[in-house]
């Protein structure tokens, strides 16, 4: 058990670190501001009392989002609660809009929202959060090797759905920089 | 091919605008509560982990009112074996927040007072070698004596006590084994009948239709439980779709007009601010 002083260094540090990108995570997943703050408040609770339990470096945002994704999960059946922790937050956000996505990409939205959960988070884990395999293997729990293959059939079915809306997009060249190299 | 380069464009905020959204003021603020917290003020909504049965017991049975009793029993591995670190000593006085009184194999800890501060049932578990967390929480007077958390970080072997009847219909917690041998930190936190005015701690393990006046609601029609709701001043009703066992095409709900009368309602749940959910989908199970 470090001392309290040192505890807190670590959490703040960590904290700094990962605010913007987990309240990023939760608002691309929930529109409803209540709830964002909720599950951010809860999500930096967790970590302040799990500290010794927060994989360090790279690991450690993975970690957060998973933390998140569970909070987050259990929002979405009707298991929220309000922690006080989060009324400040939850004012600030109140007052924000997430902007609409543009008309010609509304085929990609559609296509993505029709996806099983399972195959969303998987794309928007790689397009959004920018993770490489082994980073979402930490956030979902589970192998290296089963992100791969689950990635690999969930690129298929998102394919396939763009494709059925008869959206044409042009997908862009394979020299662009994709997390980590995880290509098919 | 890459998909994710098109699914980026379509994110719905960056990191970035996320940022901007929360004040400097809002952002230290949130911090500073948190590293504020006590351990007694920890969250409720983990589901209670299920492991290999054990052989101390702790369970809760509800007495009077308002009154709730938490029972801990310990009992030895097999007959003569000794309890282990377990002291028993005679009943405390009735001032003292807990009670330990053998009985048979069993150390039964009765809570006396069950809105006491949790860090003094603590430190009586303490007392008798045990790392025991043990707190109440504000509930509806069903989930009172029935757990609503654990967590544990010791090595498992904890189980919980599952009671049919308890709980209205269904089976629900209303204990946890430990072994003997535990020397994990363990916490728990059980139903207390809540206080004029105070919110239930709802969480994970309730009940489908539990704090809200439905109850079997699983299979009705909506039009069926709905009339029901009416009859009993049920007016906020959120809801939720699922189809073979998919929430698409609405992932965050499906709004009151597009819910047909004829459909079967799966589920329903006490939700915050004293709304209801209810689970719904075409199909007689989601």
């Amino acid at each position: 058990m470090p001392p309290p002083d040192e505890k807190r260094r670590r959490f703040e540090a960590i904290y700094a670190a990962n605010h913007d990108p987990v309240l990023g995570y939760v608002l691309r997943r929930t529109a409803n501001p209540h709830d964002a703050a909720d599950v951010l408040a809860e999500t930096f609770l967790t970590a302040w009392r799990r500290l010794d339990d927060l994989p360090p470096d790279e690991q450690t945002r993975p970690w957060l989002y998973g933390v998140a994704r569970r909070v987050l999960a259990n929002h979405r059946r009707g298991e929220r609660r309000r922690l006080a922790l989060g009324d400040r937050l939850r004012a600030d956000l109140a007052d924000e809009h997430v902007g609409e996505v543009p008309a010609d990409l509304r085929p990609v939205a559609e296509a993505l929202a029709t996806l099983p959960e399972r195959d969303r988070e998987l794309l928007t884990l790689v397009g959004w959060e920018n993770l490489d395999a082994g980073q979402i293997a930490t956030v979902l729990g589970c192998s290296r090797n089963a992100v791969r293959i689950r990635l690999h059939r969930a690129r298929r079915r998102f394919t396939r759905e763009l494709e059925s809306r008869g959206a044409l997009f042009e997908m862009p060249m394979p020299e662009v920089r994709v997390a980590n190299g995880d290509h098919t | 091919m890459n998909p994710e380069l098109l699914i980026r464009k379509v994110a719905p905020v960056s990191d970035e605008e996320a940022a901007t959204m929360v004040s400097p003021l809002t952002r230290a603020d949130l911090a500073e509560r948190i590293m504020a917290t006590t351990a007694e003020e920890a969250p409720h909504a983990v589901r209670p982990r299920r492991a290999r049965a054990g052989r101390l017991l702790l369970s809760v049975a509800v007495v009077g009112a308002t009154a709730t009793a938490a029972v801990v029993a310990l009992s030895s591995a097999d007959p003569g074996q000794k309890i282990g670190p377990v002291q028993v000593g005679p009943p405390s006085a009735q001032a003292a927040p807990l009670s330990f009184k053998r009985e048979g194999e069993y150390l039964i800890v009765t809570v006396q007072n069950p809105v006491a501060d949790p860090a003094r049932y603590q430190q009586e578990f303490a007392e008798r070698g045990l790392n025991v967390r043990l707190s109440m929480a504000p509930s509806s007077p069903q989930k009172a004596g029935s757990l609503i958390f654990m967590e544990e970080d010791g090595t498992g072997g904890v189980d919980v006590i599952t009671a049919e009847g308890a709980c209205g219909p269904y089976a629900c917690a209303v204990g946890v084994k430990i072994p003997v041998s535990y020397r994990g930190h363990l916490s728990v936190v059980f139903g207390r009948v809540a206080l004029p005015g105070e919110q239930y701690d709802t969480g994970p393990g309730d009940v489908p239709g539990e704090g809200v006046g439905l109850s079997d609601v699983e299979g009705r029609t909506v039009a069926d439980v709905l009339a029901e709701a009416a009859r009993r001043n049920i007016t906020r009703i959120e809801y939720r779709y699922e189809e073979d066992g998919s929430d698409q095409p609405y992932p965050n709900g499906i709004p009151a007009d597009k819910v047909e009368q004829d459909w079967y309602v799966h589920n329903a749940l006490a939700g915050s601010d004293g709304q209801v959910i209810m689970f719904v989908g075409p199909d007689p199970q989601g």
